[in-house]
């Protein structure tokens, strides 16, 4: 908290419903944020995921600090936003395993490309598959619709 | 020229021992394994994008079907996210609390003997899985008195619970194993009683077992944090870190329980002891549940508005489920429909582990470090 | 019919016998098998908590007519590039093995279809065709999961038969010779409680670990762990193909369980009627205390009834005891099947050759030892195996 104020002065800094803390950063100063939480302790990367705005996508990763000791953990959001196509930004994979495979979620639900990841490619979906990023909000699903049984008929 | 090629195999999404439909690409060179890789998503239901276009209650039937083997958990965790939008506006009664603790708790076991008979299964042991069965048909008759059905409950409420116990379901504290099925009483004593030693006899004590499990599949403490490692597979590694401890949600603080942990270069067997003694300090909360509940009648749903709207915001909420930490992302923008819903899955993070894990040893012990690890697909896929 | 068979000449009678003691073998393996079979599925059942087949007839005991009968009708289903020679003979090869074991087994007194002199050396190389039928589904199948697991069994069969045919060894020692039915005897000559179980307490053990490994039963089952390889080297059989590898393990189970009853607990030694009225005698008698009118009687009528036994008499007695102790070692390897989970391989490989192997070594040569103690110096009673235990109650303490 008090160190993400003093490193970076610019940022807007919040806080969700259930206290925890939420960043507000550029594109460029993401992996310097995400790199001074890591070394203050917040190692654990808790998720990686991504708002649709209309208007805008707002990545999210969440890092949380691991202390036995520590009682009522509050996470630190790291938010970015970002334009809704096009989205790029370097990704956190090497320098914190646990957001492999979110990222790599992220990328397949929203779009935003993760530079620098080790396995670049969608997790959930099938790995060609054509029909775009389902979670953004003007997601039309193109599949074509299965004939459905109907058991009984009732009258026209 | 002779060459020795490294051999690819499939442990793929149709196969007697992957916990659903997980695909496993595993190098192998004679009968090492030297590179794996899960691909998932052969179980996606898209609930991410349906709950988008559903209410805030006709959410939680999705949420169980998430994790399908300790459903109540999940619930508690997408309900306890939207009362936290709401804030002061509802109150959960204390009653309902209680109950919503005794049920998870009861999940926990439950899910935990699913964990801990697949393992045993995979490693060769039948019979173990099929007492997990028996133990957990009577979970199941319990969950069918209270909530009405057997599996996929949707009997959290925001704000409360659909309907308080039935009449009689606490039970005394004399109740035997012939009403294991009827009380909750009866279920504590014959676990307490039977069930656990009988696991520790069988499986737990085995040296056959021992040698299967100890010193496959370590995981050091700091890569376990680093991985996103949470629940038995982190504790397992040595760090006593419990959601229910240190970031209490609901009424966990009133509890007396313990956290146990393995050593610190956790191995398979570490796991395992760790969801043994888990169950132990789980039928310890039912007992405090029991006994508060006994003596405290009340009601069991808050007040609510008819239509849910909470107000604009945003809450991540974490609970400590039976796999590890399930986490829920709700947005809402003041509509009755959630803006956003992510879950964030303890499996899915925790298959991150198996590329790392898995190398270096036996392809009989990969099937032993994905039963540790505990893995359900449907929280996986989602 | 007398007359017919005796005006036939004798190469004519071998053949004849021949055929109907082959056929006789067949319908036994196959009887057992149906008999094995059932008693796996329903002990199985009684020990995981619920009751196994139950609708077939009888409560499930006719279960295994519905079952052939449906294997029959199956369809073959052979996938592409299949070694087709190998693919289709390796069942058979198996079978045809399984049932050669019955051949020098004797099943009452002087009933053993043949009565070969190396005896147990021929058992000893029959199995080693097992493995070649493992090797042969496993390469056969174009299928990456049957070659690993058919390499596994082989690897795991080889290493095991020395251990096997180690464990033998000591009962041939204190026997002095290889015939199955030479070992009965010796057994019996020895007394009640002359069975080599306790004297050869040692390699009783190792046979009982090494014949599991041989046949492929947990904790051993490895070359078809059912969880990490679908299904090993019978991944790709279907229909009757498969029933033969089925027919193969049960019928072997039943062979070893068979040998190890013959060569540790006697065979089809054991107490006749006549045997059990004595004792009823004795005991009414107070072993001498307070003799009797009725017990000296009783023991009377059964010194009579031994002496005057008919042959079908003693036949059904031997028959029965031998079926008995059998079906307590088939008994004794479905218990621990349905208990104990399965080993690695490597930890397999392990155990047999640096632990196995060398205490039947051991196990063979304490056994000459003692045999040359109780023969060199008869005025001095050593008891093979009392000895026995005690020194292993010395080694272990």
């Amino acid at each position: 908290m008090d160190f993400l104020q003093e490193r970076f002065p610019e940022a807007q800094i919040g806080a969700l419903v259930n206290g925890d803390i939420e960043i507000l950063v550029t594109k460029d100063e993401y992996l310097n944020v995400v790199k001074a939480c890591l070394e203050a302790g917040y190692t654990y990367c808790s998720v990686v995921t991504a708002i649709d705005w209309k208007d805008r996508l707002t990545l999210i990763a969440s890092l949380c600090r691991i202390n036995p000791a520590e009682i009522d953990a509050r996470n630190i959001h790291v938010k970015v936003d970002l334009p809704r196509t096009g989205a790029h930004v370097p990704s956190i994979a090497e320098l914190c395993p646990g957001a492999n495979f979110h990222e790599r979620e992220t990328y397949d639900m929203y779009g935003i490309r993760f530079d620098g990841h080790p396995n670049h490619r969608r997790i959930l979906l099938p790995d060609n598959w054509q029909g775009g990023h389902p979670l953004l909000k003007d997601f039309i699903d193109k599949r074509p619709k299965r004939p459905r049984l109907v058991r009984h008929r009732y009258a026209e | 020229m002779e060459q020795t090629k490294e051999l690819l195999v499939n442990m793929g999404p149709q196969h007697p021992s992957t916990h659903g439909v997980l695909r496993l690409m595993v190098k192998l060179d004679g009968e090492t394994v030297t590179w794996c890789q899960p691909d998932v998503g052969y179980l996606h239901r898209c609930f991410e994008k349906l709950c988008e276009s559903k209410t805030y209650p006709q959410v939680i039937p999705f949420t169980d079907r998430t994790d399908y083997a300790g459903p109540i958990l999940h619930e508690m965790c997408f309900v306890e996210a939207a009362e936290k939008l709401f804030g002061e506006a509802i109150t959960v009664p204390e009653r309902a609390q209680y109950i919503r603790v005794l049920l998870a708790e009861l999940q926990r076991i439950g899910s935990h003997l699913l964990a801990v008979g697949s393992m045993a299964m995979d490693i060769g042991a039948v019979t173990p899985f099929l007492y997990s069965w028996r133990d957990r048909e009577k979970t199941y008759s319990l969950l069918e008195r209270i909530t009405g059905t057997r599996m996929l409950y949707n009997y959290f409420r925001i704000g409360g619970l659909r309907n308080d116990l039935p009449e009689g379901i606490i039970g005394s504290p004399n109740d035997g194993e012939d009403k294991s099925d009827q009380t909750f009483w009866g279920f504590v004593n014959y676990f307490d009683n039977y069930v656990m030693p009988q696991w520790d006899a069988l499986v737990t004590g085995n040296r056959i077992f021992q040698w299967r499990t100890m010193g496959v599949g370590c995981l050091k403490s700091e890569d376990a944090i680093a991985y996103g490692a949470s629940g038995p597979v982190l504790r397992g590694s040595g760090v006593k870190w419990d959601l229910r401890k240190n970031l209490p949600n609901s009424i966990y603080n009133r509890f007396e329980f313990d956290i146990p942990v393995g050593k610190e270069n956790g191995d398979c067997f570490d796991r395992w002891l760790v969801r043994m003694e888990e169950m132990r300090q789980s039928s310890r909360i039912i007992k405090q549940c029991l006994q508060w509940l006994a003596e405290n009648p009340g009601e069991v749903m808050g007040k609510v508005p008819r239509i849910l709207k909470p107000p604009k915001g945003e809450v991540y909420h974490r609970v400590e489920a039976a796999r590890g930490e399930v986490g829920c992302y709700l947005v809402s923008d003041g509509s009755p429909n959630p803006y956003k819903v992510k879950w964030r899955s303890p499996c899915f993070t925790h298959l991150q582990l198996m590329p790392k894990l898995c190398p270096g040893f036996k392809i009989a012990d990969v099937v032993a470090i994905l039963g540790s690890i505990d893995i359900v697909l449907g929280e996986v896929d989602r | 019919m007398v007359a017919w068979w005796n005006s036939l000449s004798p190469v004519a009678q071998a053949w004849i016998w021949g055929f109907g003691k082959a056929t006789l073998i067949l319908i036994w393996g196959l009887l057992n098998f149906a008999v094995a079979m059932m008693l796996e599925r329903k002990l199985s059942a009684w020990i995981q908590n619920r009751v196994g087949p139950w609708r077939a007839g009888l409560h499930g005991w006719l279960q295994p007519i519905p079952d052939l009968l449906k294997l029959f009708l199956k369809e073959y289903i052979e996938p592409r590039n299949i070694d087709k020679p190998l693919f289709v003979i390796a069942p058979f090869i198996g079978f045809v093995m399984c049932l050669l074991i019955w051949l020098i087994i004797p099943i009452g007194p002087g009933a053993v279809a043949m009565n070969l002199d190396i005896g147990i050396i021929f058992i000893a190389a029959i199995t080693g065709y097992d493995v070649i039928m493992i090797f042969m589904s496993g390469w056969g199948s174009n299928n990456k999961y049957s070659l690993l697991g058919a390499m596994r069994g082989a690897a795991q069969m080889i290493s095991y038969e020395v251990t096997l045919v180690m464990s033998i060894i000591g009962v041939v020692m204190m026997a002095g010779s290889l015939r199955l039915s030479d070992i009965v005897d010796a057994q019996a000559a020895r007394g009640p409680l002359g069975w080599y179980l306790l004297p050869q307490i040692i390699g009783f053990l190792i046979y009982l670990i090494a014949s599991l490994a041989e046949l492929n039963r947990a904790p051993f089952d490895l070359s078809e762990a059912e969880s990490e390889l679908v299904s090993g080297y019978h991944t790709e059989y279907s229909g009757f193909r498969w029933a033969v590898f089925a027919l193969t393990e049960y019928i072997h189970l039943v062979g070893w369980s068979a040998i190890a009853a013959t060569l540790f607990l006697g065979g089809w030694t054991g107490p006749t009627h006549a045997d059990l009225a004595a004792l009823v005698g004795n005991l009414v008698n107070g072993f001498g205390l307070f003799p009797n009118g009725a017990g000296t009687g009783l023991i009377d009528w059964a010194n009579n009834a031994a002496v005057n036994m008919g042959w079908f008499a003693k036949w059904i007695w031997g028959f029965w005891w031998f079926a008995f102790k059998t079906y307590l070692f088939v008994f004794l390897a479905m218990w621990i099947r349905w208990t104990l989970p399965r080993v690695r391989i490597d930890q397999l490989m392990d155990l047999g050759w640096k632990f196995l192997l060398p205490v039947s070594l051991l196990n063979i040569f304490l056994t000459g030892i003692l045999k040359f103690v109780a023969t060199e110096y008869h005025g001095v009673p050593v008891n093979l195996g009392f000895t026995t235990l005690r020194l292993l109650g010395w080694w272990t303490n």
